[in-house]
Formats: C-alpha cells, structure tokens, sequence
C-alpha cells in the first residue's frame, strides 16, 4: 500500500504526461475552433438565452466572448506544443470554464473534462517533456513529475467512467430507450440485428465499470486500452448524428488520461532525503534514485 | 508541515472533492445534472411546447430553432418562455406538454 507521504514526494518519469499533454493539446485546438463558430453563432439575436444566474451580467458582450474564443485556440496551440506551458495551460483552462460560463447551452461533459484536465496538466507540469520547453531548458537529467498529480488525473478517469456507469443503471437507460433516441437510425437498426438494446444498455454499463478499474491494475491494463478505444470508436459510430465531432474530442480527451497509467511501467523516482547525514554534517543534498519496476 | 505540503494537500482535497463528492451529490438529485459524468444516461423530458396564436391556432414550436445546443438539463421555465414570446410575437400563450409518467398539459400566458 502506498503511504501517503511517498506519494506526495515521489516523482515519475515526465514522458507519458507529456505525450498525454499533446493529446489534450490537440482536443483543446480543434474544440477551440468549433467553440469559436459558437460563440459567434450564439451572439445572433434568435437564440435563446440560459444563464446560469438570472443577472443580464453572465452574458458577456460579443467582443468579450469573441476575445475568449480566439484565446482558447492560441493558448490551446501553445499548450499543445508546450511552449510556456505553464501558463498557456493556465490560461487555456480559465477560457474552457469563461466559455462554459457564458451560457447553460455551453455546458458539456467533455468541455468540463477538458477544462479540469488542462488544469491538473498544468499543475503536473506537463510540459516537462515532450515540448518546447523542455528543449529550451537543456536539462540532462531525465524530466520527473510529481506523482501525486499524475494520480489526480489517472483518479479523474475513475470518476468519469464511474460515474458515467452509475448514473445509467436506471430503468430509462437498461431498458434501452436513450440508446434508441442517441443512436444514428440507420446504425440502430444494424445493432438490433445483433444484439437487443435490452442487452447492450447492460454491457455499456459493465464496460464503463471495467474501464473505471481496470486501467489501475498491471494485468488489465493493456486489454482496458484496446476495449477503451473500441468502445469510443464505436460511440463515434454508433451515435454520429451530428455529434461525431464531439464525440471524437471525449475521445482524445479520455485517450490523453488513458496514457498516464502507462507511467507506471516505468521506472518510479523517488526523492529521496538523505537523513543518513553524517554526525555534525552539513548533510547532502535531496537526490534522485531511479527504482525500476512497478510501484504501489 | 511546510507551506508547499499544505498547499498540495489543499489541492489534492479540492480536486478529489470535484472528482467524487460533486458527482455523488449530483447522482441523488433528480434529473438530468451538470459536473457529474451523466452522459447519455437519461431519457430527455423536455416538454413539447405547442404556440398557441390570439385567434386560436396551435402549432408545435421546433426548438432547436432557437436554441444552439438545448441539453437535457437545460429546464423549461417562465424566463426561458419569455423569450419565446419576444422571438414569436403571434404567439398569445404557449403549451407545454410534459410526457413523464403520465401526460400533463401546462399553460403559459406570454405578459406582451
């Protein structure tokens, strides 16, 4: 079992995170473009207004939230890229929750996971590796992150497959009426040709709590990718009706959490303080030590 | 414990709270919710709303006209139908028509 102290000082390899960072990266540009079409198309005088108070004041002018849009994209690129990374994922996440905040209408799922996801990239430091930065610091020991954040956003995965699992073990969703009202027509009558609604609404929910789970543990680990990716694919496919593009972003965004497991692969690095200290020392200083293996 | 450590606790607190506490709350409140991963796990009961015009006419009203994403937890309610009265101004009252358990029929009468 871990000790709370070891997983507040130790640190793991900063390789995973920065790959997952890219791929969040990407999700962040491409939703940033279609979020800009929307703020736009939102300023048009025919469209419902649901704020989220009923203060006028959480409608943020045309301009103001043009200004966010146009942002978000630039911060996204920057945090793709990991230039500045800090402080463009920073940024990138308050524009993800002003946008969210502008309208009712602007809340979804995955624009909420995105935004969470950037943040606690951000405070992983995840552009430790695999970026610009990490090419401008011309660092020659091996980037680390904190683990304890690493955890944070492997924790955050649970939550969403969890979650998304509990909340449809309800008569509306096992008997397979939502899945008869998301799914694209034509894919519906395909699927019920194999399988009954009846009988896939319970395998959604077992698969979803599957990957909950099974990514934590070494031995599941590798076949929770693959069904992991089936399953988004198959979501992608299955419910296009216009809602293909989205559904791919909750994909990348689910992939890019996905990744971080695989750091435990790797070797762990433990800062270490060195208490041993010689009688009346100085002391050393706090070093890294490589353990291989799996930990925790 | 030095700042740095409180710090992180802090944050650990604060994101296991979003990750978790939020989530459950929002599983044992009614409904369709927001910041709890509900995704595609309900039936959508938004009401059908039917215009009803000064001499009488019904029509039913295509929201996603008006709307640009009309989400299941976004609710139906007298601020978001007067808006509706300003974007139809032939419309005198409107019709709402809930399909839960049973068919209940509600009225709202459009103050312009």
């Amino acid at each position: 079992m871990l000790r709370i102290n070891e997983l507040l000082e130790q640190r793991v390899p900063a390789g995973p995170l920065g790959i997952a960072r890219i791929v969040l990266g990407l999700a962040a540009v491409l939703k940033g473009v279609v979020t800009a079409a929307s703020v736009n198309a939102y300023q048009n005088e025919n469209v419902l207004r649901f704020p989220y108070t009923s203060l006028e004041l959480s409608t943020p002018a045309g301009t103001f939230a043009t200004a966010i849009s146009l942002f978000w994209i630039i911060f996204a690129l920057f945090f793709m890229v990991g230039f500045g990374s800090r402080v463009s994922g920073a940024f990138l996440s308050v524009m993800i929750f002003l946008v969210i905040g502008i309208d009712q209408q602007f809340y979804s799922n995955h624009l909420y996971l995105m935004g969470t996801l950037v943040a606690l990239m951000t405070i992983a430091d995840a552009g430790r590796s695999y970026s610009i930065d990490a090419r401008r610091s011309g660092a020659n020991e091996p980037a680390t992150v904190p683990r304890w954040a690493a955890t944070l956003i492997m924790l955050q995965l649970t939550s969403v497959y969890l979650f998304a699992a509990l909340t449809k073990v309800n008569e509306g969703f096992l008997s397979g009426a939502v899945m008869e009202s998301a799914f694209e027509p034509s894919m519906l009558e395909r699927v019920e040709r194999l399988m009954p609604l009846t009988a896939l609404a319970p395998l959604a929910v077992t698969t979803e709590l599957f990957l909950a789970f099974a990514f934590w543990h070494q031995r599941t680990r590798f076949m929770a990718l693959p069904v992991a990716l089936g399953f988004h694919a198959l979501n992608v496919v299955i419910m296009g009706r216009g809602g293909a593009f989205n559904l791919s972003i909750f994909a990348l965004v689910m992939l890019s959490m996905m990744l971080v497991f695989f750091t435990r692969e790797s070797a762990t690095v433990q800062s270490v303080q060195k208490d041993e200290r010689p009688a009346g020392g100085a002391g050393r200083p706090t070093e890294l030590v490589m353990q291989h293996g799996e930990s925790g | 414990m030095t700042l740095r450590r409180k710090l992180v606790i802090g944050v650990i607190a604060t994101v296991l709270s979003l990750q978790f506490v939020i989530p459950s709350v929002q599983y044992f409140s009614d409904g369709a919710n927001r910041w709890g991963w509900q995704m595609y796990s309900r039936v959508s009961l938004q009401p059908e709303i039917i215009a009803v015009t000064a001499d009488g006419d019904r029509r039913e009203v295509d929201l996603s006209r008006y709307v640009f994403h009309m989400r299941s937890e976004l609710r139906v309610d007298a601020e978001m139908l007067d808006q509706l009265c300003a974007m139809l101004p032939d419309a005198n009252s409107f019709e709402l028509i809930h399909h839960e358990d049973a068919t209940e029929t509600e009225m709202f009468q459009c103050s312009g």
